[in-house]
Formats: C-alpha cells, sequence, structure tokens
C-alpha cells in the first residue's frame, strides 16, 4: 500500500486552496477509503500547530488538530533514531533540519511518496521518491 | 407459463415405477421442471446439459456483480470527496485572511533557518 508522507506546506497548501490542492486532496480520500496511509511528522504537524496559533491562538489550535484528524492523517512520532538520521540527512544533503524529518519518514519503505511544496527538498531527489505541488504563480 | 426447478428429495416421492424412474434416470438429488399448463401438470427431468445452461444463465446474472461492486465503489469514493471538502471547507473558513498559510510559513520559517 502506498504511504504518502505529508510536510507542512502540502497540508497548508491544501487549506489555501491553491494550485495542485487537488493532489493533496486525493490522498486524503485514499486514506479515508482505506486504499493508502498518509502520514507526517509530528515535526511538521508541530509547524502547521505553530501557523495555527499564530493566527487564532489556542481555540485554532485545538479546531485545527481535530480536522486534521478526521483527514486520516496519522502523525508519526520523533523518537531518537529517528532524530538522529534526520540530522544526518539535515547536514549530508544540506536541506532544512525540518525537512529533514519528512526525508527521514519517507526512507522507511520503497512505497512511500513525499508530497510537499517545498523545492528546498530537491537535494533528497535521489534518496527518496517526491512529489512537488506545482509552484505558485509570483504575486 | 414459467417451469419452477424442484430438486427430488427422494425417487419415492414421485408416484412411478422404478422402470419409469430408471428410464427417466431420476434419483435423488435430480432436478425437475414443473410446469403447470391448462390443468395439466408436466414433470420434466432436467438434463445435465439444462442444468449447465442454469449455470450459465446464473453466471450471467452474476456478471453483473463487477458493475455492482464498481457502482459501490464510486459511490464510497464520493463520500470520500465529500467529506474530505467537507473538512476543506471548515479549515478554510476558520483561516480566512490574507496572506496565505503556507506563504506565512515560509516566511517565518526563513527566518530562523537551520
Amino acid at each position: 500500500m502506498v504511504t504518502f508522507v505529508l510536510d507542512a506546506s502540502a497540508i497548508l497548501r491544501f487549506i489555501d486552496n491553491e494550485i495542485g490542492v487537488e493532489r493533496v486532496s486525493q490522498t486524503f480520500q485514499a486514506a479515508i477509503l482505506g486504499n493508502a496511509q498518509v502520514v507526517m511528522s509530528a515535526i511538521h504537524f508541530g509547524e502547521v500547530i505553530g501557523v495555527s496559533y499564530q493566527r487564532g491562538g489556542h481555540p485554532l489550535v485545538e479546531k485545527t488538530a481535530a480536522q486534521l484528524a478526521e483527514l486520516n492523517i496519522q502523525t508519526i512520532p520523533v523518537d531518537q533514531a529517528r532524530a538522529a538520521r534526520s540530522a544526518v540527512i539535515h547536514v549530508s544533503r544540506k536541506i532544512p533540519y525540518a525537512d529533514s524529518f519528512a526525508v527521514e519518514l519517507a526512507s522507511d519503505s520503497p512505497d512511500h511518496i513525499l508530497i510537499t511544496a517545498d523545492f528546498d527538498f530537491k537535494p533528497a531527489e535521489s534518496d527518496i521518491t517526491i512529489e512537488f505541488l506545482p509552484p505558485k504563480p509570483k504575486p | 407459463m414459467t417451469a419452477q426447478i424442484a430438486t427430488l428429495t427422494s425417487p419415492e416421492t414421485l408416484p412411478l415405477s422404478p422402470e419409469a424412474q430408471s428410464a427417466l434416470g431420476l434419483r435423488a438429488g435430480s432436478r425437475i421442471a414443473v410446469t403447470i399448463e391448462q390443468g395439466r401438470v408436466t414433470l420434466q427431468p432436467l438434463e445435465l446439459e439444462d442444468e449447465e445452461e442454469d449455470l450459465d444463465r446464473l453466471a450471467g446474472s452474476l456478471s453483473s456483480s463487477p458493475s455492482m461492486a464498481d457502482e459501490l465503489q464510486k459511490e464510497r469514493a464520493q463520500e470520500a470527496k465529500a467529506k474530505v471538502d467537507t473538512i476543506a471547507a471548515e479549515l478554510r473558513a476558520m483561516f480566512a485572511g490574507e496572506p496565505s498559510l503556507e506563504d506565512e510559513y515560509f516566511r517565518d520559517r526563513d527566518k530562523d533557518k537551520w
């Protein structure tokens, strides 16, 4: 079964309802139907929660977490082993530290596909399967 | 009138001589087509070929099953899409405002990039 790894940018693209939203929506539909899994590192879940807090404080944080749970997104905790592997990816591939957790998660199996709107993941393209959402048009 | 198919539980249940039953090839489990027409009852033993035709007809009626499965799958897919669309609408209502969350996220992240 395919496992879609979403990062914060993919979730925010979905909420923003901007270009590529259909692809993110498809992954949630597949998860609801039991045809795929959708996972997110706890690090990226935290980033989405941070954005929520910035917009609306604690009430919005709780609502956001509840809605994400309804979408069948599994949040994968970070343990010492994952943190260590992510740190190595961060340094060796020169990608942002938070992003390295998504790369590490997507390394779990060849059936994992990372979906992101963040082109900082480019250096990890040879290590994992990455599906980039289309770039947003410049304002 | 359309024939009804009956299964013979025991040859003794029919008022026929053993010779007649043997000639007709009747035995326990044999299937008989029972037709009532103009006050007459006709009993016709079904040959193996007839039974195979019945099975073919049954298989034919079951061949519509995949399309029923497709229908069910389509219905479930529509329900899943509706659920995702509803959650999306709720999230968007919660976060209504400018700039986009993604822009805000990248802007803030670039400040403390490590």
